[in-house]
């Protein structure tokens, strides 16, 4: 009887383990399911934060790097391959996302497009209308085309030196330019000029400089060639509330000024600079080098006023399609097409 | 005499004994039956989730035109190349005829469609496929969608339901349900959005 108990419970004891552990095994591959599909998707997130992290680098004006993981969220992201057309429209990367063993690739081709742009016809383009526009000193407009640096001619592809919305602004423009104001023709009435309000908001959402504090600001360098940078300076629209720009200021892309804004000394400014709003005075010190390289639109309120000042001898507002055209392709204003994406 | 109460005796303890051990031993089938339901409820989800994912993704990829040519609330038709840079494919998902070889009073069977293929027609379990659309503007679109909204389509939201094929009863209450997987995905296929 004591022989037979015991058999009877290491049986029972043999049968409860065999069935613990065939329901541990099911378990444990339910988990393993679920696990591999966790991967499987983490795997794949990361190799579109790869799409994203490049493309986010392209808006800065660089080139993301290629075979270089980055870690993240426990896994690994990385580009492994990366081609782009010479004005880099069209780009074709490879990217790879790696969680645990699990690998997800993306193959895409897409194609980088500029954001409509306030074009600017003219090295001055009003909008406003009607305009307080003055020029003094040695101030002067040039509507001839030149190249990115302001320095030569290209010979072709000439504009009006200032354009403006009506006729009556127009004779009050030559009037206070005279011969300061160059072109082709030196002013005339232009209709077309794009309203800039439109882009403003956009503009200094993605402004790499902003300035909308009172104060005075002096030796500021914005961006470079290579790296054309959006600057938003609001003042508004109180007339008491000022900012000033003294001493050097370079600049690249697109400056945005707004209400009482000042620029007392140098100002050398390579691409498109919209002047919006009321009281706005643009005053250039410095003999010998142009203020505005590539092209300037005056918009805003009825009676928004313009003040060009000047103690050089040179042209300080020229027109230049190149640098209008860096401008426009700041690498953040740009937009994706998908052509292909494979996954 | 006592020799026969001590036998007897015996006998009713084994019984109880054997009783207790049935009850245990029928609990644990049950339980290693409902684990056994629910790993393949899990897997099938798994594998439908993942035939889903990869397949919808990949709708326009490779095609210039019509990329969807069906899209109702159970059925939806999409061309795509399935391999990089492959031939271009016609696939479809929809539900098929009630299957009656399952206890599960509500399944009915899950058919792919693939030119290259054929048509599947998968017993699953399957319980319920939904499919929604999503426009340009992220807006869930009125079913059927036709003509040239097709084109309008970014955005394709499937959800299913997978269930046990057979009754999984609680030991405790004698109730008995489903064990059930429903999974949902809006997955926006990249290639859908295309200007060609």
């Amino acid at each position: 009887m004591g022989r037979t108990a015991l058999f009877l419970v290491l049986g029972l004891g043999m049968a409860m383990g065999f069935i613990g552990l065939q329901m541990y095994r099911s378990d444990e591959a339910a988990i393993e399911t679920q696990y591999a599909y966790l991967k499987y998707m983490n795997a794949r997130n990361l190799a579109r934060a790869s799409v994203h992290a490049a493309l986010r680098t392209y808006d800065k004006n660089t080139t993301p790097p290629t075979k270089v993981p980055t870690h993240f969220n426990n896994g690994t992201f990385q580009i492994d391959s990366l081609a782009s057309s010479a004005d880099l429209d069209t780009l074709q990367m490879t990217t790879r996302g790696t969680y645990a063993e699990s690998t997800y690739v993306m193959k895409l081709k897409l194609y980088r497009s500029t954001r409509p742009f306030p074009s600017v016809n003219s090295a001055i383009g009003i909008r406003a209308e009607p305009v307080s526009f003055s020029l003094s000193g040695h101030a002067s407009v040039d509507g001839r085309a030149y190249d990115t640096t302001g320095t030569h001619l290209l010979g072709a592809g000439d504009k009006p030196g200032v354009t403006t919305m009506e006729g009556a602004d127009s004779a009050h423009v030559v009037t206070a330019g005279g011969t300061n104001i160059k072109g082709l023709p030196p002013v005339r009435v232009d209709t077309t000029t794009i309203d800039p309000k439109d882009f403003l908001d956009i503009y200094r959402n993605n402004a790499d400089f902003m300035y909308n504090v009172a104060g005075t600001y002096s030796g500021r360098v914005w961006g470079s060639s290579s790296n054309p940078v959006i600057v938003y300076c609001n003042a508004g629209d109180d007339t008491t509330f000022s900012i000033k720009f003294t001493g050097g200021v370079t600049g690249y892309g697109i400056l945005v000024v707004r209400g009482n804004v000042q620029f007392n000394g140098n100002l050398n400014f390579f691409g498109l600079v919209i002047v919006d709003g009321f009281n706005t005075t643009v005053s250039f010190g410095a003999a010998g080098t142009p203020g505005v390289v590539g092209g300037l639109i005056v918009a805003g309120n009825a009676g928004a006023s313009v003040t060009l000042k000047g103690t050089g001898t040179n042209g300080k507002v020229v027109y230049s399609p190149g640098a209008l055209a860096r401008a426009k392709n700041i690498g953040k204003l740009r937009y994706y097409t998908i052509l292909d994406w494979y996954e | 005499m006592s020799s026969m109460i001590d036998m007897v005796g015996a006998a009713i303890l084994f019984g109880v004994l054997i009783l207790a051990v049935g009850r245990i031993q029928g609990n644990l089938n049950q339980t290693m039956a409902q684990n056994t339901f629910n790993l393949n409820t899990q897997a099938e989800a798994v594998y439908v989730a993942r035939l889903i994912e990869y397949e919808v993704s990949k709708a326009g990829y490779g095609v210039t035109g019509p990329k969807i040519s069906i899209a109702d609330q159970h059925r939806v038709a999409f061309l795509g190349a399935m391999t990089y840079g492959g031939t271009i494919d016609s696939i479809a998902y929809y539900t098929g005829a009630m299957d009656t070889t399952t206890m599960n009073p509500a399944d009915f069977r899950f058919v792919r469609f693939a030119r290259s293929s054929g048509e599947i027609s998968q017993r699953l379990v399957m319980t319920q496929f939904d499919i929604s659309y999503y426009d340009t503007s992220n807006v869930r679109m009125s079913m059927p969608v036709t003509g040239s909204a097709l084109a309008a389509i970014r955005g394709i939201n499937i959800k299913f339901r997978v269930e046990s094929a057979e009754p999984i009863i609680d030991a405790s209450t004698g109730l008995s349900n489903y064990n059930a997987v429903t999974w949902e995905k809006l997955i926006y296929p990249r290639n859908l959005g295309k200007p060609f």
